[in-house]
């Protein structure tokens, strides 16, 4: 594969070199070289299907490096990682229908993962029956169920004026939700969604596999926390805030700390905060110039460089059906490169962080304490800091980790109330 | 175990070093192995091209959508320029309608004049002067901008667009406070009531809170400082939501919501998008005497006189003005709870400590020049005859003005108050700590936050009768209600002095007052009252 080699190399995307001087100074290191990891041929990825007894596959529409990565690439890699349990996975997407849907046959197992329902979807689905092989729904968003088409729109900003975006958007939860109806049970990522997903369909099956890193992601932020934490934190001398997902879908969310951060950028002159996305800086923040500093959107791994950068990640949301179904990845991304996190207390949040003591939580009108809580552990050379990076980091590496997942993995796709 | 292909570039690959190592010329390898590599090297460079290209068409993809957006915003703001421009042409349009009228009579008056000159010489006789009746030359036909009755409605009273909703499908219970804002200015007077009622009701509820502003974003953080200040909590969660009249965002809206307003306008926009028996509504002020007869009142009236909804009243003398004042609202008395607000003693207490420390003593004027019912310019005016007269000497007393809007003024014999505005409200509370004698007025029955602020903080204050609020011995003695007159005042003022010059009559007063000092306690019976009438 010499000349896969090359071509390979030559097509390699640099993330942008930043133009922001180091806060933890040196910790993050240079800009990564980022190439998506899903790059397997269908041959190849036919093979890897059948390499165990098991034989596991996920159908994703087209692989991208949010859902598909967490819920496809990141499941499949914790399989491949325990090959004494037995089981192979694969990936396969609207591409490779093309080449026709013969992959099936191969498969003891199918899972769905957000696809909309169409003509192939359902050909998909009814090859996989006729062959007597169980189909699984993987969904990682409350955008499903028609019900709340109109909380989910408007909690994300999405315009809703015409009759056209209303066709549209009906148009897209529906298809998500009817592929659901068809498949033999569900997977989600937390307990919350299992709820909803049960209040849709009441007879189906629903299992919960909460989102978890990759080896690549944990590779990268060990080097982080180590060039952090293996000597006494080199800093700037400035606090950094960091926001991290920074689309306009999540405008609402940010609102709820423009009053707080305004407050800590009054307070106290060494705070800056970092927007990392296309997200609007509002006008109550505009007025204190570069210390509000917004950066391109990024790969998962340069993201966590940004992450390592700053003391403080914050993760504000609304709280309503919609938000309380997200997962806690932006706790644990965070975590991993020994960044302290706030978050607001939605489902998956209150239960993974301990408030005080792996991370913070933020109900919406506590945030500028919560700010001065954390920055607080930055006196006296930021040794309580760093003792609280630590406590979250092994926290976060044993309970997230890739190598743990695999059985937890096996266990939901075949629990008993999937059998 | 390394994935067939994938290339981590942080981490060390030896897949480039391996290949470097083969020794045999690809020219020298069979033909059949030699096109097996070229096929499998057109396939990779087919499958890579394919991979590169799907990443334009999702670049691309993501493109449109950013143009998608732009569009969709360009065309929100065309469709509000083309409504303010139709605003703009509507308070135009009387004028312009008048000005062709004017145009139009000047012409028929020419062109009358010429027809009539006319008929008179052909006919030979009086021409009869021909009358236009007024009802068909007035124009029968709108002009473009022309708006209609239910436009002209909605512009008018803006404030009474119905809140704009969506039905929610929850669990559970919310409680909702509908209010034009909470900014801090706003945030220790009735508004900060309506929070710390929501609060306690969400907590007694079990429910979650929400902030429903019309006029400005709140910032949660302003409810966390209003709780820190009287030491309470929110035990749900607490969600904003900026919904002003016909723009922003919408309400959500569920079976479990009860909505707390806070004024009619806010109830009647409320009333006009859900149920009734969700509405609690908050009555803190006869508002109907904002206004002059009209229009407002009118509206006002037909709020507060509502069977429908539950209202929760803001002291047992404004509730008894309700009941038995003037216009009296039986509906009140029917549907209705009263409480009196709290003045908590970590907040207000009497320094009687500092107060043997001042060499001069302390008078502090309620001071709101552009709100009308605190009626100022009778209190500049009590205040100067008391200079005047002697009864308040300057060489004895200090002077503060506290409020709103304040301009300098000269008292008599060159007394020039100190103005204070926009204190804090801890800066507030360590004030009035500080006064011996006060003036507050308001041309309501309500007795005001000021009166009680004052009393409940050591001072003895001076403030007005009004309707059924006669007397507010029922608070504290040191709380004088007299006739609002500038005799009737400087009267008040007279005796106001004989408690401050009497320190045991001033203390005994205070330690006998009968203010509410716990929130919790005093709204208990409301909060009971709301929790049982639920919809």
């Amino acid at each position: 594969m010499a000349h896969d080699t090359r071509r390979s190399v030559a097509l390699l995307r640099c993330a942008p070199r930043l133009a922001v001087e180091p806060m933890f100074v040196d910790a993050s290191g240079p800009a990564l070289a980022y190439r998506d990891p899903w790059q397997a041929s269908l041959d190849e990825r036919l093979r890897a299907l059948v390499r165990r007894e098991r034989h596991i596959a996920y159908f994703y529409e087209r692989p991208d490096a949010h859902t598909f990565r967490y819920r496809v690439a990141n499941m499949i890699e914790a399989l491949d990682a325990q090959p004494h349990l037995g089981a192979s996975a694969a990936w396969f997407s609207y591409d490779d229908l093309e080449h026709g849907i013969d992959f099936v046959d191969r498969a003891h197992l199918l899972v769905i993962c957000r696809t909309r329902y169409d003509q192939r979807i359902g050909e998909l689905i009814a090859r996989a029956r006729a062959r007597r092989i169980r189909v699984l729904y993987d969904i990682d968003d409350l955008i499903f169920d028609l019900r709340h088409a109109h909380l989910v729109g408007d909690s994300i900003k999405r315009p809703l004026h015409s009759s056209e975006e209303w066709d549209w958007w009906c148009g897209y939860i529906g298809r998500l939700g009817l592929t659901l109806q068809f498949c033999d049970g569900v997977l989600v990522t937390n307990d919350y969604l299992r709820q909803r997903v049960i209040e849709f369909a009441p007879s189906m099956a629903v299992e919960t596999i909460p989102n978890f890193y990759n080896k690549w992601q944990h590779d990268v932020s060990m080097n982080i926390f180590r060039r952090k934490f293996d000597s006494a934190p080199q800093r700037d001398g400035k606090l950094h805030i960091g926001y991290f997902s920074g689309t306009s879908t999540h405008s609402k969310d940010f609102g709820i700390v423009v009053g707080a951060l305004d407050r800590m950028l009054d307070v106290d002159s060494s705070v800056v905060i970092n927007i990392v996305g296309s997200l609007d800086v509002p006008p109550r923040l505009k007025r204190h110039g570069q210390r509000i500093r917004t950066l391109a959107l990024q790969d998962f791994i340069n993201l966590q460089r940004l992450q390592g950068e700053v003391e403080i990640a914050i993760a504000p949301t609304l709280d309503n059906h919609f938000t309380n179904c997200k997962s806690e990845l932006k706790f644990f991304e965070a975590a991993l490169v020994g960044t302290i996190v706030i978050a607001s207390p939605t489902f998956a949040f209150r239960h993974a962080i301990d408030d005080g003591i792996n991370g913070y939580l933020a109900a919406a009108h506590q945030w500028f304490d919560k700010l001065q809580e954390a920055a607080a552990l930055l006196s006296d050379g930021g040794a309580a800091y760093r003792d609280f990076a630590y406590r979250a980091q092994e926290q976060v590496a044993s309970r997230y980790a890739p190598e743990h997942q695999a059985k937890f993995i096996l266990k939901a796709i075949s629990g008993s109330t999937m059998s | 175990m390394t994935e067939p292909s994938a290339i981590h570039p942080d981490v060390e690959s030896t897949n480039s070093t391996a290949t470097a190592t083969c020794s045999v010329a690809p020219s020298q390898l069979p033909r059949p192995i030699r096109r097996a590599i070229a096929a499998e090297e057109a396939f990779v460079v087919a499958a890579t091209e394919r991979s590169k290209i799907t990443r334009e068409l999702d670049r691309l993809r993501t493109t449109l959508a950013e143009i998608d957006d732009a569009v969709s915003a360009s065309e929100q703001r065309r469709a509000a320029m083309e409504l303010e421009a139709a605003r703009l042409r509507a308070l135009l349009a009387p004028q312009k309608a008048r000005h062709g009228k004017k145009k139009q009579r000047s012409i028929w008056r020419i062109l009358r004049k010429r027809l009539t000159g006319w008929s008179s010489s052909s006919s030979g006789g009086n021409p009869r002067p021909r009358e236009d009746s007024v009802l068909t030359t007035a124009a029968a036909t709108a002009k473009p901008g022309t708006l209609t009755t239910q436009e002209s409605l909605s512009r008018r009273f803006e404030s009474l667009e119905p809140l704009r909703t969506f039905p929610e499908l929850r669990g559970g219970s919310r409680v909702s406070i509908v209010t034009d804002s909470v900014s801090p200015g706003l945030l220790y007077g009735g508004v900060g009531t309506a929070i710390l009622l929501g609060t306690l009701l969400a907590n007694r509820l079990g429910a979650d809170l929400r902030l429903i502003t019309r006029h400005h974003e709140a910032d949660p953080g302003q409810v966390g400082a209003l709780l820190a200040t009287f030491g309470l909590e929110l035990e749900g969660s607490l969600g904003c939501v900026y919904s002003p009249p016909r723009s922003g965002a919408a309400v959500s809206t569920f079976a479990g919501d009860v909505y707390v307003t806070t004024s009619w306008w806010t109830t009647q926009a409320t009333l006009a998008a859900v149920d009734p028996r969700q509405i609690v509504y908050l009555l803190q002020e006869d508002e109907r005497m904002f206004y002059p007869r009209g229009d407002e009142r009118q509206r006002c009236s037909e709020i507060l006189g509502s069977e429908q909804i539950r209202f929760v009243v803001n002291s047992e003398l404004l509730y008894q003005h309700f009941c038995e004042g003037d216009e009296p609202l039986l509906n009140i008395a029917a549907r209705g709870h009263w409480f009196e607000p709290a003045f908590p003693n970590n907040h207000y207490w009497d320094n009687v400590e500092q107060r043997r420390q001042r060499t001069k003593r302390n008078f502090l004027f309620y001071a709101r020049p552009n709100n009308l019912r605190n009626m100022y310019w009778r209190g500049l005016e009590a205040i100067a005859a008391a200079i005047e007269d002697s009864i308040l000497p300057p060489e004895q007393w200090n002077f503060v003005f506290v409020g709103r809007d304040l301009e300098s003024i000269s008292l008599p014999f060159g007394t020039i108050p100190r103005l204070l505005e926009n204190l804090s409200w801890k800066d507030y509370a360590a004030l009035i700590r500080e006064v011996d004698l006060g003036l507050s007025l308001i041309d309501t029955p309500h007795p005001s936050y000021p009166p009680l602020d004052l009393a409940a903080s050591g001072a003895v204050v001076v403030t007005n009768r009004c309707g059924v609020k006669t007397s507010l011995d029922r608070y504290s003695a040191n709380i004088i209600c007299a006739t609002p007159s500038v005799p009737g005042l400087t009267h008040g003022i007279r005796l106001g002095l004989a408690i401050v010059a009497d320190e045991r009559l001033r203390v005994a007063n205070f330690e006998s007052s009968r203010i509410m000092r716990d929130w919790p306690t005093t709204l208990d019976g409301a909060l009971r009252f709301c929790a049982a009438h639920r919809g």
